[in-house]
């Protein structure tokens, strides 16, 4: 089991950084803010696994944490862009 | 390792292919708002299988709780998160793919104040609606 979830967190680590790249890649802003929204969730999903490895419940308070903020991020850069000039 | 076990990770394996596909689509789809449509769906399945790996894991009021918390937080804010910056996007004219075959919000919008154009003319709107009626 232990083998298995570290397979499963390498798994998210490669996909958090495929994130990433779509991050510093971006053509438009929008595109970037959609990267690091996708980035927090995975966030989310690495602490949840976290959890289940060393058998903490703490690190779900974590996650919860991790996903408000994710949202919070997301509305504040879109009405932030919506407000602002064309690229 | 004994069923339980092996039914976690398949669970956990599950989410976590999900996360990877929306990972793999963010990169590979050719505009913003295919993006979005393929990061939005897949991350919120993806969540889901992790949050039962977990509750299943721990079995306990406190975890199901927490799980079944992130879970309906995910399923009420992605749409909205989604929705709230395509509409951000549609207004600073974000390029969109060359195969994009439809616009229904083409020309709807006001540039300057953001209504829509059904909201804004309003007045106009009943007394279409009226005449409408007056006909039958």
């Amino acid at each position: 089991m232990t083998t298995a979830l570290n397979l499963a967190l390498f798994i998210l680590v490669v996909s958090t950084a495929l994130c990433v790249v779509r991050l510093l890649r971006g053509p438009s802003l929008p595109d970037r803010v959609v990267a690091l929204d996708q980035v927090g969730i995975h966030v989310v999903a690495l602490s949840a696994v976290y959890s289940i490895q060393v058998g903490q419940i703490v690190f779900l308070d974590v996650a919860i944490v991790a996903a408000l903020l994710a949202f919070i991020a997301t509305v504040a850069f879109a009405r932030y862009l919506e407000q602002g000039k064309d690229l | 390792m004994t069923v339980l076990e092996w039914l976690i990770v398949a669970f956990v394996f599950f989410g976590t292919f999900f996360l990877l596909i929306a990972a793999i689509g963010l990169n590979r789809m050719p505009d913003l708002y295919t993006r979005m449509h393929g990061a939005a769906k897949s991350t919120t399945l993806g969540i889901t299988g992790i949050m039962a790996a977990t509750a299943l894991f721990f079995f306990s009021s406190a975890a199901v709780t927490r799980a079944l918390l992130v879970v309906l937080f995910f399923f009420l804010t992605a749409p909205v998160a989604t929705h709230v910056l395509a509409r951000a996007a549609y207004f600073r004219n974000v390029r969109r793919w060359h195969g994009t075959v439809l616009d229904e919000l083409e020309g709807q919008y006001d540039p300057a104040s953001h209504t829509l154009a059904s909201q804004a003319a309003q007045p106009a709107g009943e007394t279409e609606q009226i005449a409408e009626r007056a006909r039958d």
